[in-house]
């Protein structure tokens, strides 16, 4: 079951946390200087130290597979760009990710659903140790885990956390939030990493220094900036509700009517509608739909899921009316839930 | 020393030329000087053969950009992608990597965990390593009056002290 299948801490607001190391081995150059023996080489290395683990090599997956990957944050646009022997180890949970052949031999990734980067960080560092029995790692006393980009020198380490922000959003507070973040070392992105736009309100956050902190200070400093973020939503959130309570209701249950009822949901309307569908549940304007089960709609309406889940199933049909079909029954079960006669919100 | 154009003879004279803010030294014999026109007969420099000659390149040809030993990285490659080709780079270029690294970081110290490879010696000799450099480098920003930059350090070493008690 994948992270975003579970709910976690704080899950009306961080949807899941997410640690990544960069590691390289001593003995081989970074994956851009590497020739195609060696990266077989590295991923032999990985594939003895991680049993149990399931490989998915990138060497003639279909392109709409690797996509539904990177939609669903196991794997990275980088990975499938970068050319020769590479792939990815998935653990049976789905919540260990290790990417061998990216940028660096090995990106250690763990997702936890909710609001736990310190579960995410033990769990990464325990794989770690797995790893680096199979070959000592590229380290250096002074600038520590050496990585083929300066920026993740130290200890390697990103931690961050997706979070479900459409009040914040709203109030356009992301920029103020963006520029306060920056100074505390903190990044705040869209959905997809580096240059994607915020799609239904989602964001990641994570931190930019690596060298000169300890991991557990980059987790504790990316937790208080957290909660502090999950405060100003949720106090949001609670004055909205108690100011504007019909505005609020009108725009859940509108979103609600809309996915329950349409047949073609373009990506961009379906994130929107289901951003506000996800804030209904939240602070309980709608019923009858899990967290977890949104927070499945929110990644398998991607394209690259989508187009995959098609192709299981044999129904190959235009994706607008996929991701429709795939989002209504959901949407009909809130629905079903207002017109009961005891209705969850006054 | 060998003259830098024959490579044969002694050479006898040295020449500087300062243009803009390029500086090159040429050690030449006799008879290339002669040559090249260095010498127009009373000893004193053709200024206009000596500009021509640097605008095509003819004297200062520049020497091939030192590259990583174990990757074949030059600095103009690292520039370019802003990225490193080997763990090896991080020495070969140390002179101009560290400083950048400082400036991404706010620091060039790592703190954090390291692998068992490490661990193997004790323990203390890394910690104590760490805290003379550290030292040595408050003291130094202290000696440049960079009180800011002193003021990390000392942060760091008593975060260190801390850590280690």
């Amino acid at each position: 079951m994948s992270f975003y299948e579970q709910t976690g801490p704080q899950g009306e607001i961080v949807v899941s946390s997410r640690v990544r190391l960069a590691r390289n081995f001593q003995d081989h150059p970074f994956p851009g200087r590497m020739t195609n023996e060696e990266k077989q080489a590295v991923l032999h290395l990985a594939e003895k130290s991680l049993p149990g683990y399931t490989c998915l090599s990138m060497n003639g997956m279909r392109p709409t597979e690797a996509s539904a990957l990177v939609e669903r944050h196991l794997a990275s646009r980088e990975l499938l760009s970068a050319g020769g022997p590479r792939g990815v180890f998935l653990s049976e949970d789905e919540c260990v990710s290790v990417m061998v052949g990216e940028e660096d031999h090995l990106r250690i990734q763990v997702l936890c659903a909710g609001f736990a980067p310190d579960a995410a960080l033990k769990r990464a560092q325990a794989v770690d140790r797995m790893l680096e029995q199979a070959a000592p790692y590229a380290f250096d006393r002074k600038l520590g885990y050496l990585t083929k980009c300066p920026t993740n020198l130290g200890t390697g380490l990103r931690a961050g956390v997706m979070m479900h922000l459409p009040m914040l959003t709203e109030r356009g507070a992301i920029r103020d939030l963006t520029a306060s973040l920056n100074k505390l070392g903190f990044i705040i992105r869209g959905l997809y990493g580096e240059g994607t736009a915020a799609q239904g309100d989602l964001y990641q956050i994570s931190n930019q220094v690596t060298l000169g902190i300890t991991e557990e200070e980059i987790v504790s400093r990316l937790k208080q900036v957290t909660g502090s973020i999950l405060a100003q939503e949720t106090d949001l959130r609670q004055k909205y509700k108690s100011v504007f309570p019909a505005k609020l209701l009108d725009r859940c249950q509108r979103a609600v009517g809309l996915l329950a009822t349409a047949r073609l949901l373009p990506q961009q309307e379906a994130m929107q509608l289901c951003s506000r569908m996800r804030l209904g549940l939240a602070v309980g304007c709608l019923a009858g739909v899990s967290m977890a089960e949104m927070n499945r709609l929110l990644f398998e309406m991607q394209p690259g899921c989508l187009v995959t889940r098609g192709r299981q199933t044999q129904t190959y049909r235009n994706l607008d009316q996929m991701r429709a079909d795939m989002v209504r029954p959901i949407a009909q079960k809130a629905m079903a839930a207002l017109l009961q006669p005891s209705e969850p919100s006054e | 020393m060998k003259c830098q154009h024959c490579g044969n003879n002694e050479a006898e004279y040295q020449y500087t030329i300062v243009i803009g803010d390029k500086q090159i030294d040429r050690y030449l014999c006799a008879d290339c000087a002669k040559q090249l026109g260095y010498e127009n007969g009373n000893g004193t420099l053709s200024f206009d053969q000596l500009f021509s000659d640097f605008l095509s390149a003819k004297v200062y040809a520049p020497t091939p950009e030192a590259a990583c030993p174990r990757c074949g990285d030059t600095w103009s490659d690292i520039q370019k992608s802003g990225k490193v080709g080997c763990a090896a780079c991080y020495q070969t270029f140390a002179d101009r990597l560290l400083p950048f690294v400082q400036k991404i970081h706010g620091t060039g110290i790592h703190v954090g965990r390291a692998p068992r490879q490490e661990q193997r010696d004790p323990s203390q000799t890394q910690t104590e390593a760490l805290l003379a450099q550290l030292q040595a480098q408050l003291d130094a920003a202290v000696a440049e009056q960079n009180y800011e930059q002193a003021a990390v350090y000392r942060d760091e070493i008593r975060a260190l002290m801390g850590g280690g008690a």
